[in-house]
C-alpha cells in the first residue's frame, strides 16, 4: 500500500483520463476539426474588401452629355452609370437583378428641368434593396436634376470632417468576412460546450463519478479537472481559429483575454448542461437553450446599423464586441475594458453556477 | 494494530421521513468475510454508502481501521476498495487503462495491471475497450478495480449478481484470497448459497434493522430444523418418512427406518440461510 496521495497526483490522473475520453469521442473530435477548418476556409474564400460602388442604370434621351460631368464626380462616391436604350430594357435589367437601381427619365426631362417645370422620373429598385438606399437613390435623382438644370441645391453642408464622428469608413468598409470573426470564435466555443457537456453527462449517467468519489479524489478535484480541461480545449481551439483567420488584429492581448474569459464562461455552461441533461440529446438541448440567445450578438454585428441596447446585456456581448472592435477598429485596452469587465462578470457567474450545479448533481447520485 | 477493521455503532439514516437504516451495530475483523443479506429496500445500499464515506450517518459512529469515516473520509478511502453494484467503468477505456487510472488516484505509479487482470482472467483482453466486454467480464474488472490499492477493507455490492458460473467462481476465489491476505470483506448479496459459501459471519438486515448476526452454521443450528428424509418401497409404492434430529427419540426412529425392508434413499436435510431469513423476517429476499 502506498502513503497518502497528493492533490496534484489526483488532478493529473483525472486530467489524463478526461483528455483520453475527450479524444476518443470521435463525433466531437470530428466536429472540432471540421469547425476549425471550415471557418478558416470560409474566411479566406470570402472577399477581402467591400465593393462600395453601386451601378445605376439610366434611360434618358439626350442626357448622356449632361451626365458625363456628374458621372465623373459620382464614381468617387461609389456610383457607376450604365446607359439603356429604352425604359423597358432598364426595367427588365432591374427585375433580373443585373442592376439594383434604374432611373428612367422622361423625354422632356431636360426642357422641364431647365424651365423649372415639374416632371416625373421613374426609379426602379430591386425588392431586396434596403429602404435607406432606396431613399438615397430618390434623393440622388433630385440632386441630378438640380445639377442638370444648373441650379444649386437649396441647402448647404458643413465641412465633412465636422460631421463624421469616429473612423471614416468611406472607401474602407469592414469586409463581411471580418465581421464574421466574433461569430467564428463563438461557434468554436459553442461546440466545446456541447462536447464537454456530453462528457460530464456521461460521467453522471454511468455513475463513474460515484466510483471516483470512493477513492481519495474529492469533488473539488473532479470539478477542477473538468474546469481546466474545458477551458483549455475551448480556449486553445478558439485561439487556433483566430490565428488562422488573422483574428488578433493589432491587439492580440485583448483578443486572448476575451477568448480566455469566453472559454471559462462556456465551461460553466457545459457543467450546467452536462449536469442537467440525462443523455447526449438532453445535454444538447440544454446547451442550445443557453447558446441560442448567446449567439444573437455575434449575428447582430453582421448587419449594418447600431446594435439594440438590450443586446449589450447578453453575456456574450462583451466577447463579440471586444473581438470585433479590436480586430476591425484597432481598439485598445481602454476601449475594451468595459466589455471585458462585463464578460468577466458573466464568466464568474456562469462558472460558479456550473460548479454548484455539478457539485449538487454529484452528491445526490 | 487492532484486529477489528469495521466498527459500526448505533448507526441510523433517513431519507426524509423514511428510515432506511435504524440503529444498526456490528464489527468486522481483519481477514473476515461478512455477508450482509437482505431484500431490496432493506437498507443494504444505504449502509454501504455510509461505510464507504459517500454519505454521513445521521446518528451513531462508523470507524474503519480505527478512523472515523465521517470525519476523515479521504484518509479512509485511501485504504479501502469498493466494488459497486452498477458497472461504473469507463467504457471507452481499456481494462488496463481503467485499472492504471484508478491506481494513479491512489498514488500508485507503474501499476502492474496485467497481473491484476490475470487474476480475474482478463489479461488476454486487457487492451480492449471495456464497451466490448460482456457483463461477466465487466464484473470481474469491477472486482479487480476494487483491489488496485491492496485495500485493507473491501466492500463488494452484489459481486456475482446475474453472472455465469465461471465468472462467479472466479470472483469467489478472489474474495477468499483477499480474506486470506488479511483484508476485511463486507459482502452484500441476494445469493444465500454464495453467502453461505464465502461468509465467516452473516447479518440479516430487514427494514433497516439487523434481524440476526452470526456464523452460517450457528444460525442454522439455532433457527433451522435438521431432518433426515428416508424413502422406501411399500406395497408397490414409495413411502417417505421425515425424522427430526432434534427429537429425543431420533436415534431409535432412524434405526427402525434403516432396518425397514425396501430402503431406497436416505437424505439429511438442514435449513438454508434463506429458510432462516424467511423465518426471522417473514419475507423473502427479492
Amino acid at each position: 500500500m502506498k502513503g497518502k496521495v497528493s492533490r496534484f497526483e489526483i488532478l493529473s490522473a483525472l486530467l489524463r483520463k478526461d483528455i483520453a475520453l475527450f479524444s476518443r469521442d470521435l463525433l466531437f473530435v470530428f466536429l472540432s476539426i471540421l469547425s476549425v477548418v471550415s471557418f478558416a476556409v470560409l474566411y479566406w474564400v470570402l472577399p477581402k474588401s467591400v465593393n462600395e460602388t453601386i451601378t445605376v442604370g439610366i434611360h434618358g434621351e439626350g442626357l448622356e452629355a449632361a451626365f458625363e460631368r456628374i458621372a465623373g464626380e459620382s464614381a468617387e462616391e461609389g456610383m457607376a452609370l450604365k446607359w439603356y436604350e429604352d425604359g423597358e430594357t432598364l426595367k427588365q435589367a432591374v427585375t433580373e437583378r443585373d442592376l439594383q437601381v434604374g432611373f428612367d427619365f422622361p423625354e422632356d426631362f431636360l426642357s422641364a428641368a431647365a424651365s423649372g417645370k415639374g416632371t416625373r422620373v421613374t426609379v426602379y429598385v430591386h425588392p431586396n434593396l434596403p429602404p435607406e438606399i432606396r431613399q438615397a437613390m430618390t434623393s440622388a435623382v433630385r440632386e441630378i436634376a438640380f445639377a442638370i438644370s444648373g441650379n444649386p441645391l437649396p441647402v448647404t453642408f458643413p465641412e465633412e470632417d465636422t460631421i463624421i464622428l469616429g473612423v471614416d469608413r468611406a472607401g474602407n468598409q469592414v469586409p463581411f468576412r471580418d465581421k464574421l470573426k466574433p461569430l467564428y470564435a463563438f461557434m468554436v466555443l459553442v461546440i466545446e460546450v456541447i462536447s464537454l457537456g456530453a462528457l460530464i453527462s456521461s460521467e453522471v449517467q454511468n455513475r463513474t463519478l460515484t466510483a471516483l468519489l470512493s477513492t481519495p479524489a474529492r469533488i473539488g478535484d473532479i470539478l477542477a479537472a473538468k474546469g481546466l480541461l474545458g477551458t483549455f480545449i475551448a480556449f486553445s481551439e478558439s485561439v487556433i481559429v483566430m490565428f488562422l483567420i488573422r483574428g488578433f488584429g493589432s491587439s492580440p492581448g485583448i483578443v486572448l483575454v476575451a477568448l480566455l474569459l469566453g472559454a471559462v464562461m462556456v465551461t460553466g455552461l457545459a457543467m450546467i448542461a452536462g449536469s442537467a441533461g440525462k443523455d447526449l440529446m438532453g445535454t444538447m438541448l440544454f446547451s442550445l437553450l443557453f447558446l441560442i440567445p448567446l449567439m444573437i450578438p455575434a449575428f447582430a454585428v453582421l448587419f449594418p446599423g447600431s446594435l439594440a441596447l438590450w443586446l449589450q446585456y447578453l453575456p456574450s456581448y462583451g466577447l463579440v464586441k471586444t473581438v470585433l472592435i479590436s480586430t476591425t477598429e484597432g481598439a485598445g485596452w481602454a476601449d475594451s475594458a468595459g466589455n471585458l469587465l462585463m464578460l468577466g462578470g458573466w464568466c464568474i457567474l456562469f462558472f460558479v453556477i456550473g460548479v454548484l450545479v455539478l457539485r449538487r448533481r454529484v452528491v445526490t447520485l | 494494530m487492532s484486529d477489528i477493521a469495521i466498527t459500526v455503532k448505533n448507526v441510523s439514516f433517513s431519507y426524509g421521513k423514511i428510515l432506511a437504516v435504524d440503529g444498526i451495530s456490528f464489527e468486522v475483523a481483519r481477514g473476515e468475510v461478512m455477508g450482509f443479506l437482505g431484500p431490496n429496500g432493506a437498507g443494504k445500499s444505504t449502509t454501504i454508502k455510509m461505510l464507504t464515506g459517500m454519505i454521513k450517518p445521521q446518528t451513531g459512529n462508523i470507524a474503519l481501521l480505527g478512523m472515523d469515516i465521517a470525519r476523515t473520509p479521504k484518509d479512509v478511502q485511501q485504504r479501502i476498495g469498493v466494488c459497486f453494484e452498477e458497472k461504473n467503468l469507463y467504457l471507452e477505456m481499456s481494462a488496463r487503462e481503467n485499472l492504471e487510472f484508478f491506481a494513479r488516484l491512489f498514488g500508485i505509479r507503474n501499476y502492474d495491471a496485467k497481473s491484476a487482470l490475470e487474476r480475474v482472467g482478463l489479461a488476454d483482453r486487457m487492451n480492449e475497450r471495456v464497451k466490448r466486454y460482456s457483463k461477466g467480464m465487466r464484473q470481474r474488472l469491477m472486482v479487480a478495480r476494487a483491489l488496485v490499492n491492496q485495500p485493507e477493507v473491501i466492500f463488494l455490492d452484489e459481486p456475482t449478481d446475474g453472472l455465469d458460473p465461471v465468472s462467479s467462481r472466479a470472483i469467489r476465489t478472489v474474495i477468499q484470497e483477499e480474506a486470506k491476505r488479511g483484508a476485511a470483506v463486507f459482502l452484500t448479496t441476494h445469493d444465500m448459497m454464495e453467502a453461505d459459501l464465502l461468509s465467516d459471519r452473516v447479518a440479516f438486515i430487514n427494514k433497516g434493522k439487523i434481524a440476526a448476526l452470526d456464523t452460517p452454521e450457528n444460525l442454522k443450528l439455532k433457527y433451522g430444523k435438521r431432518t433426515v428424509k428416508i424413502r422406501h418401497r411399500n406395497n408397490g409404492g414409495v413411502q417417505e418418512r421425515i425424522i427430526e434430529l432434534s427429537d429425543q427419540k431420533a436415534g431409535e426412529h432412524l434405526k427402525e427406518a434403516v432396518g425397514t425392508e425396501g430402503l431406497l434413499t436416505i437424505h439429511t436435510e438442514e435449513a438454508t440461510l434463506e429458510d432462516i431469513f424467511v423465518l426471522l423476517t417473514g419475507r423473502g429476499l427479492v
